[in-house]
């Protein structure tokens, strides 16, 4: 993998060294190796079948790595307890392909669900903060609204905004665009 | 030698699912039990729901059902009873019946069918949907919040369920008392009351909470353990039900023999 120039002094956020992940006997990332500075977004573009989804699950430990190095704002995730990983993952955000939103909780309740496990804050905070994410992703207005009621790329904006939820410093998008530019009018794909 | 190979290998495959029922089980058990000391949520409100869900919404099949069980072990106790000039003692042996066995032994059937299998389409769907991966990406422990509140839910209501089954039961056995076997609405009440030692009871109570345990760490495994589509869903849905079915009458064995040998003499 290539990188260009990079500005010095940046925080490395991630990091992969030979990264080897296996099904069985099927060697899926063959050695993956980069890294990503504080403030850069990296795409990865794969055919598919190519390796993209087991990367992401691997980067947010779903899935275990055969063999290689990751590390996660320094940390090699894989050589820590499942505690350790949970504190790195309240700093970290990921929305999932179809978006997996709970169905049995409002679109308002899936963005707060963070919020509520992992901090103490005012009900009346979480409200305002909630408001504020869905502003983020075209979705005010929405709180009460079930999953089901919502279109695929209202689905997909729910999930970023609560994947934002808690202000990560670290943000994972599995097909971020499929779905989600069709509800936008043309101009904005462009 | 080949059959005996396949023997020892469904054997061994058995154990290693009761361990990973055991394991989950055990688990669910931590957040129930003790993690709420240690500062983690117990999820009282997804309890309360879950216990509407299992208990309050299962009542009105389970009376239909405990009643004409009650009233069929009347009938068929009626049956051989009569022949010996016996049929007053039809009271007990429905109340005996009921308490001790049956009415757990239904009421967990009834709520296999109904939540076991609901368990394990819920959490089966979530996990082909990656809800369940989500959750984890969220440091939320998805025992914690899935499997905890309906194990709680389920040892609180199917003790309740099975006292009212149990009542269903002898209401239902009524019905012939005094329609065929001279008794009164309050004598046969009182003649299944006094035939009753609190041992019945508490036997079939405790019986009820293991039962409950079974149904939800089968339900839950199996909506944990679902692989990917919808198809799968419905395998995992059905696999639930009949080896719930199984485990249950298996526990039912396991604590009637242990109840009989430690029972006074």
């Amino acid at each position: 993998m290539e990188q260009g120039d990079r500005p010095s002094g940046l925080e490395t956020m991630i990091s992969l060294r030979d990264l080897r992940v296996s099904y069985g006997e099927r060697e899926i990332l063959h050695g993956v190796s980069f890294d990503v500075l504080r403030g850069e977004t990296m795409v990865i573009l794969g055919g598919s079948g190519s390796g993209k989804s087991t990367l992401l699950r691997t980067l947010v430990g779903l899935e275990k790595p055969s063999s290689g190095e990751i590390r996660l704002k320094g940390q090699n995730i894989a050589a820590i307890s499942d505690a350790e990983m949970d504190e790195i993952r309240k700093k970290i955000g990921m929305s999932f392909q179809g978006g997996a939103l709970f169905g049995s909780m409002t679109v308002g309740e899936n963005v707060a669900l963070p919020l509520r496990e992992h901090t103490k804050l005012e009900d009346s905070t979480i409200k305002v903060i909630l408001r504020l994410k869905l502003e983020q992703v075209g979705l005010s207005g929405f709180e009460n609204y079930m999953p089901s009621q919502l279109s695929r790329g209202m689905k997909k904006r729910a999930a970023v905004a609560r994947a934002l939820a808690m202000d990560p410093e670290i943000l994972f998008f599995d097909e971020p665009s499929r779905a989600w530019t069709r509800s936008l009018p043309p101009a904005s794909t462009s | 030698m080949e059959l005996a190979t396949q023997i020892g290998g469904s054997v061994t495959d058995g154990l290693a699912y009761l361990g990973e029922l055991a394991s989950l089980g055990g688990r669910a058990a931590y957040y129930t039990f003790v993690a709420p000391f240690k500062g983690q949520p117990l999820r009282l409100q997804r309890a309360v729901s879950q216990a509407m869900q299992v208990g309050v919404l299962a009542l009105p099949i389970l009376s239909l059902i405990s009643f004409f069980i009650g009233l069929i072990l009347a009938l068929q106790g009626a049956y051989e009873l009569r022949r010996f000039g016996a049929l007053n003692y039809v009271a007990g042996a429905v109340a005996i019946s009921m308490t001790r066995e049956l009415g757990p032994l239904i009421t967990a059937i009834v709520v296999i069918g109904r939540s076991g299998s609901a368990f394990a389409a819920e959490i089966g769907t979530m996990k082909v949907t990656e809800e369940i991966d989500a959750l984890e990406t969220m440091a939320i422990n998805p025992v914690s919040f899935l499997v905890t509140p309906k194990f709680l839910a389920m040892i609180v209501m199917l003790p309740c369920l099975t006292i009212w089954a149990n009542f269903m039961g002898v209401l239902g056995g009524s019905v012939f008392g005094v329609a065929k076997a001279d008794f009164t609405w309050p004598r046969y009440i009182t003649a299944s009351l006094d035939s009753l030692f609190l041992r019945d009871v508490v036997t079939g109570l405790i019986k009820s909470v293991m039962f409950g345990i079974t149904v939800t760490a089968v339900g839950c495994h199996e909506g944990f353990a679902t692989g990917g589509g919808a198809e799968q869903v419905g395998r995992s849905t059905t696999r639930a039900v009949v080896i719930s079915l199984f485990l249950v009458i298996l526990v039912d064995l396991v604590f009637t023999a242990l109840f009989y040998f430690l029972s006074p003499s």
